[in-house]
Parts: C-alpha cells; structure tokens; sequence
C-alpha cells in the first residue's frame, strides 16, 4: 500500500462529477449534476442559498456522499480508497475557518502533514504554507487563533490546506465572513498561492465579482441544477438561460455607480 | 483501588478466619447503652488479646441484625424483647410472654434455627420501655399507668424514638392494647427525648428504663399495667460464623454474662449521657470494676472531659480524625475513580447518540433526587452492610454529574474545529483524542468537581451502614447529642470538601487547553 508520508508534491488533479443526485429528506439538493474540471483548473460554484453548490463542493472530498452518480478525483472514484487517505490528499477551506482553538498556528498547519506521517518535514512544510500566504512564520507560528484577526485566521486556514500540498483544494465561502479590505488582501494572497502551486481549485461563493476575478470558468448553479458552466466572458456573451442574465445584471447594478465616478474623473 | 483493598482483605479475611486470627467486629445501635456496652465488648475481647474493630452507631434493627446476617459485623448488644418482636416477628401466647426465660430460650432457640446466630446468655439487666411524663403532668392529670396514660392521650403529643413508632411492640402496640391515641406524635432522635419532654415540647416520651436521663429531670416512669411490653433482657447476639468457628470468642464474652445489672447500668448511662464522659473511659472503668480486665485501656483516645475547650478537644482527638479522614478519603476517591472510568465513556456514547441521550441522562439524573440515605439504605438487602454497598451508593450518586459534564463538554466544543479535523482527513478517534476531548476537558472537569463534592457530602451517611468515615462521629454525636462530636466530624468533612475541590481545580486547571478564549 503506498506510503502516505508523500513528500512530493502532488500533481493537480482533474475533477470530475457524472449525474450526481442528492436529497436531504425531501428536499432535492442536486438533481442530476454533472461538471468536469481539467487539472490545474479553477471553477467558482456560483448561486444563491440552496442551489446545492456547497452540497456539490462536499461530494469531493466525501463530507456528503451523493445517492446517485459518481465522482471521480484523479481519474479514481472517491469511494476507491479509505476515505480519510482521501481526505488528506484534498484541501478544505470552511467560512469560518476551523481553525483548532486549543492548537497554535504552527500546529493547526501542520495538521494535514502529520496525519500523513510527515514527522519532523510536517514543520517545513507547515512554515512554507504560512509564508504562501503572507503570515511570516517567525511571527505568527505560535500564535493561537483567538489572537488574531478574521483575516490573519482564514490565511492559517488557507495555508492549513496548502501545507500538504493536495492535488485539489475545495473552499466553501472561504471569505464570505470578512469585511471588504480584507476580503481583498485575501484574494491577493488567494492569488499568489494558487501562482506558485496550480493546484485544481473549487471555489463556492455567492459573489459574482470573486468568482470572476479568482476563477478561469464560473458554474452557475440553481435549485439544484447546473444552469451554464463557462468563463464570465461566455456568461456575458452567450447566457444559457435568462437566471444567467439576470445573475449577471444584478451583479453589474451594485458596481455602475462606482464605475460612474471613475469615467465622471476621467471627463 | 478501595474494591482492590477490600477484595485483598476478602481474602486475607478467609485466610484469617481459617487461622482463627481476624479481627472480630463488633457493632452497636446509634443510643449510650448501645455504644457502651459494644465498647466493653470491644474492650473485654482485646484483653484478651482478641483483635477487634468496631462498627458503632449501626442505624436501626434492620442494619444492625442484618450486618449479623451478612457477616459485616461480629457481635453487637441486643434486647430479647426486640429479638422477639422486631428481628423474629413473633410473639409467644400470654401466658409465657412474660417470663424473661421463656422469652429468651424461645428467641435463643429459634435464632440459631432461622439464621444460625447465637445469644449469648443475659448480660444480667433488664432495659424494658419506660413510657415516661413530667411529675406535673402525672399529678395534674393523675396519671400513673399506662391505661391512665390512654385516657387522657387525645390531647398529650407524644415524642418517640423512629424506631419504636415502627415496631410492633411499639406504638401500634400501645394503640392497640391500650387504646392510647395521642393528639400528636412527634419523631425525636433518642437523646433529644427527656430535653423535649422537659422543655413542655412533648408531653410523653419512649425512655428506656436504663437510661441516664431519666434521673436528671423530675419524671415520673408509667406503670405497663396490662403487661404489654415484653421482655427486654441484654444480651450479646453473635453471628454465625464466630457461633461456629471461634469458641475463644464465645467464652471471652460470657464473661460478662450476668455480671450487670439495673443499677449499674443507669449510673454507667449517667456518666456518659449526663456527665459526658468518654464512653471508652467509662467501659474501662466497669471493666477493671468488675474484674475482667488488668488495667485501664484507653483504647488511642485520651480521656476528654466535657469541660475541655472545642479546639483543645479536636486537637485531644486529633489521632482518631486523622484515621477516619483518611477512610472518608479512601471511600471518596473510590468512588470518585470508578465513577469517572463509567460516567466519562457514557457521556461520550450519549453524545455519540443524541437520540437517547435524554432518556438515558434523566435516568441518571432521578438517582440524583433519591435521598442518600434511602439509597444507602436501598443497599442494605441487596449487599448487606459495610464498605461495598457504601462504595455502589457513592458511586451511583457520582455518575450523573460526570455523565452530563462530559456530555455537554464534548457536545458543544467547537463543532466546526471539529468538522475541520474531520474534512481534512482525522479518523473518528483522532477526532476524538486530539480535538474534542482536549476542547471538552473544562466541561468533563466541571462535572468532576461536582461530583467529588457531593460525594464527600454523601460519604459521611455511609456510617449509617457501617462503612466508617467521618459520618461516624457525626451519627454517634447525633445520638448522643453530644454537639462536640457532631462537629468533630462535620468540620472536617466541611474542610475535606474544600480542599478536594481545590486540587480538582488546580487539575482543572492543568487540563485546560491552551489558547482558548477566557
């Protein structure tokens, strides 16, 4: 049985889900989902609440496991391998982080490593991720998370993902909690992680504008049902259904005002 | 650990019984007579250099003959008349009632047929009920006997010992042959009668004819006209086991056979009832009186006279303290640690299965409300008298406390710390040990503070039953009203609360996981 101290950084892997079916109880969260990403890709799960795009993201790495239909990672079924082998092969980012309160930051990172039987390399490892993303680790390793800002903790979330370097990373609303400002530095280090490790991304939020600047193609997702899958441009041009335009349109209103002052600078 | 000891002393004991050299145990009911007599008992086989326990202040009857039956106990001083009544349920056609031989042979007789337990022959006095009014009530409603009594009972109270409002040979028998029915009867504890009587708060108490009070205040003893009172030779009743296989013991107590009597007793009562006079001291006394022993043994207790200051007399008692905390700590901490090994893996499986999860608690919980001492007492049929059943009811009580700390603890610590543990790859029992045990150690902790505290509470009934303690000082001071040894044991145990409670909060403290919020 291979090793699970891999120390080589994992290839990106390609994604894919086929005629997935979901229900809580009555309720259908996905009806029918099928979305392939290519390794090394970026797909933003867009829609309001309820459109099954968290319930999609959690088929992943197992947290849900869907009725019907397959998914596969890697090219393998996630139900091939024990699911906590899975599980550390996959980053996960929550909105709230879960960081663990009682551990340092140093220790909360190094989580994913050790549980693969890194050892002592877990430490390295742990310090690369934080400097990935922006949190020096002579200054923040041993700090503990109620110490720190919403910011500060979902970079230690970020960097806890990355530490192990997965073939994939799933972020559920991973900024949704954060004021603006800080939302945007977020995004930067979001950025430059992704620079340096081109790791498959999947990304759940209800904001157009993330989605577009973080993500290569958008999967537009309603009650349960893929309505388009594309690039923002794609959406734009050519929108699968009139949700799509609507999507965009009530993104767009939010920003025309802004964007006035600008044109109204430069006349 | 306390379950080890015992189990070592199981065995040492049939190793000992076997070699005729384990410690006899004699016990004795919770009033001075009681108490004095288990002492020259005690004392008489020690002289004789028979080594011996004691387990005094036996709550009622039914605890003490029921330690006789289960071995828990040796010897203890009984009456014929309650051997009859209260122990037999039985009762012998008029004619012979009466005779205090045939009364004892009959009780003698079918004792060792029923139950294998022997009575020695009569101590040689009688301690018969002694129904007793103040020297103002007797002359102003003239009342002299007991039929006088049941005339003018519809506007007396009665103050009467719990026991003999039970018995049959008791007020159910006064009712019944006498027609007594009194206005009111009020449950008193042995010692506080003849005050109650005196002060006017009762007007009749159940006084025993050998008691020391009866001469301290002006009281007039009723005549038992109809002769219903059986009766009540002292005697000291054996166990099967030393019936058996322990002639040695046998002959040392009957050696005290016939060589009391009424007079002696009363004054003997006096000093200890009255005047306040150790109980080992005035048992020595009599015995050395009597011949029966060389000198005068003290039994590791200085002689502490009432008189002498509270403080000095803690610090007189200073050795015996010490060796029944150590007992109520020993009692403490195992119940405390077998509670901890069964209540923390329940909380655990309730959190696990939430459906349950309150049905199971509130289980638990009604244990909470069941009063100590019924539990205690609820002990008695199923595992006799002593340390085990003491140890079952103590560890009862401590389950639900830890059950629902750690219930609460793991139920509520950080769930999305923990669902991040799970999404990243930690199998159920990493989950368990490196992320919600540690954030649910306060609430486990809590729970154990709790629980350590009301079972230091509750330890000390477990001297009602016979399991030592400082319960016991406190049940002997209750009976005796002696306040000073009350509080000889309830202030340590006060103290001993707190100091558990402190080291508990420095493990708590310890435990607690670093980083969190305040």
């Amino acid at each position: 049985m291979p090793s699970d101290a891999d120390h080589h950084v994992a290839a990106p892997a390609a994604v894919e889900a086929r005629h997935v079916v979901h229900a809580y109880g009555d309720v259908v969260a996905l009806d029918d989902v099928s979305l392939r990403v290519p390794a090394g890709g970026s797909v933003a799960l867009v829609g309001e609440s309820g459109s099954g795009k968290t319930t999609l993201l959690r088929c992943f790495n197992r947290m849900v496991d869907p009725q019907h239909g397959s998914i596969t990672v890697a090219g393998n079924d996630v139900k091939s391998q024990p699911v906590e082998a899975l599980r550390r092969s996959i980053g996960y980012v929550q909105q709230d982080g879960g960081l663990l309160p009682h551990w340092t930051v140093q220790r909360n990172v190094e989580l994913v490593p050790r549980l693969r039987g890194a050892g002592d390399a877990a430490v390295n490892a742990a310090g690369d991720a934080l400097d990935l993303v922006g949190l020096p680790r002579a200054k923040y390793a041993t700090r503990y998370p109620h110490e720190l800002s919403g910011g500060q903790r979902q970079r230690v979330a970020l960097a806890r993902a990355l530490a192990a370097r997965p073939s994939l990373i799933l972020l559920d609303e991973p900024f949704g909690a954060l004021d603006a400002i800080s939302r945007a530095d977020l995004h930067e280090a979001f950025e430059a992680a992704r620079a340096a490790t081109g790791v498959t991304t999947l990304l759940v939020t209800h904001d157009l504008a993330e989605a577009a600047r973080l993500c290569k193609e958008l999967v537009v997702m309603r009650a349960g049902r893929i309505e388009q899958q594309g690039t923002i441009q794609d959406l734009n041009d050519s929108p699968a259904t009139p949700y799509v335009t609507n999507l965009l349109d009530r993104a767009l209103a939010g920003l025309e005002r802004l964007k006035g002052l600008r044109s109204e600078a430069r006349a | 650990m306390l379950l080890a000891l015992a189990g070592a002393q199981w065995g040492r004991a049939s190793a000992q019984s076997r070699s005729n050299t384990r410690p006899i145990v004699v016990g004795s009911k919770p009033f001075g007579e009681s108490y004095l007599l288990c002492e020259m008992f005690a004392q008489l086989l020690e002289a004789h250099g028979i080594a011996v326990k004691r387990l005094p202040g036996l709550g009622a009857t039914e605890v003490a003959f029921g330690a006789i039956r289960s071995g828990a106990v040796d010897v203890y001083p009984e009456y014929t008349g309650t051997g009859l009544v209260a122990i037999l349920h039985d009762s012998l056609p008029d004619s012979l009632a009466h005779d205090a031989r045939t009364v004892f042979a009959h009780v003698a007789d079918v004792t060792a047929q029923r139950y294998g337990a022997r009575w020695l022959p009569p101590l040689g006095f009688e301690n018969t009920y002694a129904i007793a009014v103040r020297r103002q009530t007797a002359e102003h409603e003239h009342i002299r006997t007991l039929s006088d009594l049941a005339r003018a009972s519809s506007h007396l109270t009665g103050g009467l010992t719990p026991d003999f409002i039970g018995r049959p040979d008791g007020l159910a028998g006064l009712r019944r042959v006498y027609g007594i029915d009194p206005r009111d009867v009020r449950p008193l504890a042995p010692a506080l009668k003849y005050q109650a009587l005196a002060t006017g708060a009762v007007d009749f108490v159940d006084g025993y004819s050998t008691d020391g009070l009866l001469s301290k205040y002006d009281l007039v003893v009723l005549v038992d006209d109809r002769h219903f009172f059986p009766p009540y030779q002292a005697a000291a009743l054996v166990g099967p086991s030393v019936a058996r296989d322990r002639p040695d013991v046998i002959a040392t107590l009957m050696l005290l056979s016939g060589r009391l009597d009424e007079t002696s007793m009363r004054s003997l009562n006096r000093r200890v009832e009255v005047d306040r006079e150790n109980v080992s001291v005035v048992a020595a006394d009599e015995l050395q009186r009597l011949g029966l022993s060389a000198r005068r043994t003290i039994s590791g207790q200085s002689a502490g006279r009432a008189s002498d200051g509270f403080t000095k007399y803690l610090w007189a008692e200073r050795a015996t303290i010490a060796r029944l905390t150590a007992r109520h700590l020993e009692l403490v901490a195992a119940a405390l640690i077998a509670a901890v090994l069964v209540a923390v893996p329940v909380g655990l499986l309730l959190e696990r299965a939430r459906a349950s999860s309150g049905t199971i608690l509130g289980t638990l919980g009604v244990l909470e409300t069941v009063p100590s001492i019924a539990l205690l007492a609820f002990m008695i049929p199923l595992l006799g008298v002593g340390v085990i059943p003491a140890l079952v009811a103590l560890w009862l009580y401590a389950l639900y406390p830890i059950a629902r700390g750690t219930f609460v603890g793991v139920r509520d610590a950080d769930p999305s710390a923990v669902e991040a543990a799970e999404a990243l790859g930690a199998t159920t029992w990493q989950r368990l040990y490196l992320v919600r045990l540690p954030l649910a150690a306060p609430g486990i902790m809590s729970g154990i503070r709790t629980a350590a505290v009301i079972t230091v509470g509750a330890a000390t009934l477990a001297a009602f039953i016979g399991a030592g303690g400082l319960g016991e000082p406190i049940v002997a001071g209750l009976a005796l009203a002696d306040t000073r040894l009350v509080l000889s044991g309830a202030l340590p145990a006060a103290a001993l609360a707190l100091v558990v409670d402190g080291v508990l909060a420095l493990v708590e403290r310890a435990v607690r996981p670093a980083g969190k919020s305040a």
